[in-house]
């Protein structure tokens, strides 16, 4: 094993920019993601164990009942580390002393949120700052258009990265399977406009639609005559209470993009011409030479028998071995820090013939 | 904004072990996604050499890799092979599996795996034919936990109708204080059968040094477990000669039935397939369960603000109409709101924010102590 030092110019880190794309659609009540139907489960009443419409969190108990799911836990030590839902309180006065388990559970899950204001709320109030970061793309951030009839649809960031990403933020909404109004952020400035009038804004940062649309679009139901608006979209969402079949004609989509950035390190290894042709493996050497059995020993001296390196190299002949040369067969490349501690192994798929004439460059990636 | 150089002072590294229950019922390994005649959640390979079991059915994107089941036996084992050529096959993931995970002697050999660790006696308790479960990553994480590994098999004769009504409790019993080092992949513990109902031949197979007796019951030696590798080998006499009454393929000791012919444990490991053999095992898991571990690496940064640090602001906001907006007289105390700490590299670039869920009001009559932890 032979060790090389890395210079500047063989490691750099890239960032990669991913565009995860979402597709929403919310009808009676109930919320399809990526247009997936809701899949039952063998053993348990949802395959991935969270309501539909939800994304689940690393996606863990798939099709398990309740009492065979994989939870997690940690053991109560003077390191004072618990689970984000143990309160301080309950840490302190539930698990004893040292040594008693604190379990957790897993099946997280996360779908879009809607909430309707007729003033602003707490939450509306705590975004005030934020609509001033994006007043100045639009005057449509300005505070005070929110005072009455407000939507708010809440994207979790686990759908979107970093952000959402600006000018594919779509929203459509449907009567009875027709598309009747549609709405984007086409011009990148975090307004969504409907047939050139602004209906709502998009917080890109927070994944937090604002819709503000009070003008009737269309009219609908037969039981009760219904206006639709831009306020009304996702009504119901994850709520059938109070629904009538009239709900049934009105369906919505949300289509949106986010912007996530992965972090990614490239590492160039060289293996250089006339060097790495030589191996410490046991089987670099010929196997007919057994070291513990064949040596020579008297009163003064203990000498092994010298052992001959095994001939590898390839040949088209079947008869007669080929002219020996040094030949190794690299398979891994381990990085180490400068302590020389271990700190990752990188494998190859196929095993690298080196000789001393050929030269090679490992290219290894690895995402921080 | 303000810098303050942390001293070693400031900075501490903290490892916290956080640990997952892993329950693998029988249910989930077989019987649940049979809708032909192969269940749809195990996954078998055109090459033949060992099946992967899902929790799921395999094609659906939500499936995940549980783990996998070959077998194999040494070159040194007295069974005969059949005709079907899966000698070599079963010779060859006996060798991978011994090189990966016991090494070679000293003149350069592939060693057999043992049921006690001695890996230098040469002679006595060798695992010669065994199952092997290679867990996935997924589960172990960084390691399987040791003392909490549970296997429980149906070592009763073959039955169609009414499995699980004998069956053996596998543990790595005591594996805490008496784990082995000395294999490449790291550490290992032994695992013992347990003698429920008298099921255990210790009489014949159970010379002194080879019974575990802990609270008064008897317990067997019956394979190894590999706690970062996250495989379990398991020995075929598990359904043999450790029982008193060993599944040999007699009238009613059958170990499996592969549609026509009735085999003892033997017959399996020397004529069946891989596959043949990996499905007699998995359809006599009636549990498997064990906790994994996650080491959680922490660097906690201690942010220390003095009373007569950071209460000023150099934020546009800080100032309105060229006075300070938080002072009405100038007889006042300055005030600021601490809403993010930023770390910063020796060369002044800017590592990583902290965030507070609110802002800490800061005046020159308090002072704090902020803990920024970094996991990684």
């Amino acid at each position: 094993m032979s060790y090389f030092e890395l210079k500047d110019n063989d490691v750099f880190i890239n960032t990669i920019e991913a565009n995860p794309d979402y597709f929403f659609y919310i009808h009676s009540g109930s919320v399809y993601l990526n247009n997936h139907q809701h899949d039952d489960g063998n053993r348990d009443a949802t395959a991935l164990g969270v309501d539909p419409g939800h994304i689940s969190l690393f996606e863990y108990n798939v099709d398990r009942p309740l009492s065979e799911r994989i939870y997690p836990f940690i053991t109560k030590s003077g390191n004072k580390e618990t689970f984000k839902t143990v309160s301080k309180t309950s840490w302190n006065t539930q698990y004893n002393y040292d040594g008693q388990v604190i379990a957790g559970s897993y099946n997280l899950s996360a779908s879009i949120s809607r909430e309707t204001m007729s003033s602003p709320s707490s939450k509306l109030r705590a975004l005030r700052s934020a609509l001033n970061h994006y007043h100045f793309w639009s005057s449509s951030f300005e505070y005070s258009n929110y005072q009455s009839d407000v939507t708010m649809i809440n994207i979790p960031s686990i759908f979107y990265g970093s952000s959402l990403k600006k000018g594919q933020v779509n929203l459509k909404m449907y009567l009875e399977g027709q598309l009747v109004a549609e709405a984007t952020d086409e011009n990148r400035r975090g307004e969504l406009v409907s047939n050139n009038v602004v209906v709502g804004t998009v917080l890109y940062d927070e994944g937090i639609l604002l819709l503000t649309g009070s003008s009737t679009i269309s009219q609908y139901g037969t039981n009760q005559t219904r206006d639709l608006r831009w306020i009304d979209f996702g009504e119901h969402m994850f709520d059938t209470s109070n629904m009538d079949t009239d709900h049934l004609s009105a369906s919505f989509g949300l289509n949106m993009q986010g912007v996530s950035q992965i972090q990614n390190m490239t590492i160039l290894a060289k293996a250089p011409e006339g060097m790495l042709n030589h191996s410490n493996n046991p089987t670099y050497l010929q196997a007919d030479v057994k070291p513990l059995e064949q040596y020579h020993t008297s009163s003064y001296e203990y000498i092994e028998k010298n052992r001959k390196v095994k001939n590898v190299v390839h040949s088209e002949q079947a008869i007669g071995e080929p002219p020996f040369q040094k030949e190794t067969y690299i398979s891994k490349i381990c990085i180490y820090d400068k302590h020389r501690r271990l700190i990752g192994v990188c494998k190859l798929a196929t095993p690298m013939r080196k000789s001393e004439a050929k030269e090679y460059l490992f290219k290894m990636k690895i995402d921080l | 904004m303000t810098f303050k150089p942390l001293n070693e002072n400031d900075i501490v590294n903290t490892r916290t072990l956080l640990h997952e229950a892993i329950p693998l019922t029988g249910s989930i390994i077989s019987g649940s996604y049979v809708t032909n005649a192969a269940p749809d959640n195990i996954k078998y390979y055109p090459h033949g050499m060992f099946q992967t079991v899902y929790d799921y059915p395999y094609a659906s994107s939500s499936a995940n890799h549980v783990f996998d089941v070959t077998c194999g036996f040494s070159s040194q084992s007295a069974l005969v092979a059949g005709p079907n050529g899966m000698e070599t096959k079963k010779n060859n993931i006996y060798g991978q599996m011994a090189q990966l995970l016991v090494g070679y002697n000293a003149t350069g050999s592939v060693q057999l795996f043992d049921e006690d660790g001695n890996l230098f006696d040469p002679v006595g308790d060798k695992m010669k034919e065994i199952f092997v479960v290679p867990f996935s990553r997924l589960l172990v994480k960084d390691e399987i936990k040791k003392e909490t590994f549970q296997m429980i098999l149906d070592v009763d004769t073959h039955a169609t109708t009414q499995p699980f009504t004998n069956t053996l409790t596998i543990s790595d019993l005591g594996a805490s204080n008496e784990y082995r080092v000395n294999s490449p992949v790291g550490e290992y513990g032994i695992l013992y059968a347990e003698d429920n109902s008298s099921i255990l031949d210790l009489v014949n197979h159970g010379n002194a040094d080879r019974i575990k007796t802990v609270d008064s019951v008897d317990y067997l030696r019956c394979g190894l477990i590999f706690y970062q590798a996250g495989i379990a080998v398991l020995t075929g006499s598990v359904f043999g000669n450790l029982l008193t009454t060993p599944l040999a393929g007699a009238t009613s000791e059958i170990f499996y039935n592969d549609g026509s012919n009735d085999l003892g444990i033997d017959d399996v490991f020397a004529s069946s397939s891989i596959d043949d053999c990996g499905s007699s095992l998995l359809h006599r898991v009636q549990n498997i369960q064990f906790n994994n571990t996650t080491e959680l690496n922490s660097t906690v940064y201690f942010c220390r603000v003095n009373h007569n640090e950071f209460n000023y602001s150099s934020n546009p906001t800080y100032l309105e109409n060229s006075r300070v907006r938080v002072k009405t007289q100038s007889t006042d105390e300055p005030v600021s709101y601490i809403t993010t700490i930023g770390l910063y590299n020796d060369r002044n670039e800017l590592l990583a924010t902290a965030k507070l869920s609110e802002a800490l009001k800061k005046s020159p009559s308090t002072e704090f102590t902020i803990r920024a932890r970094l996991d990684y």
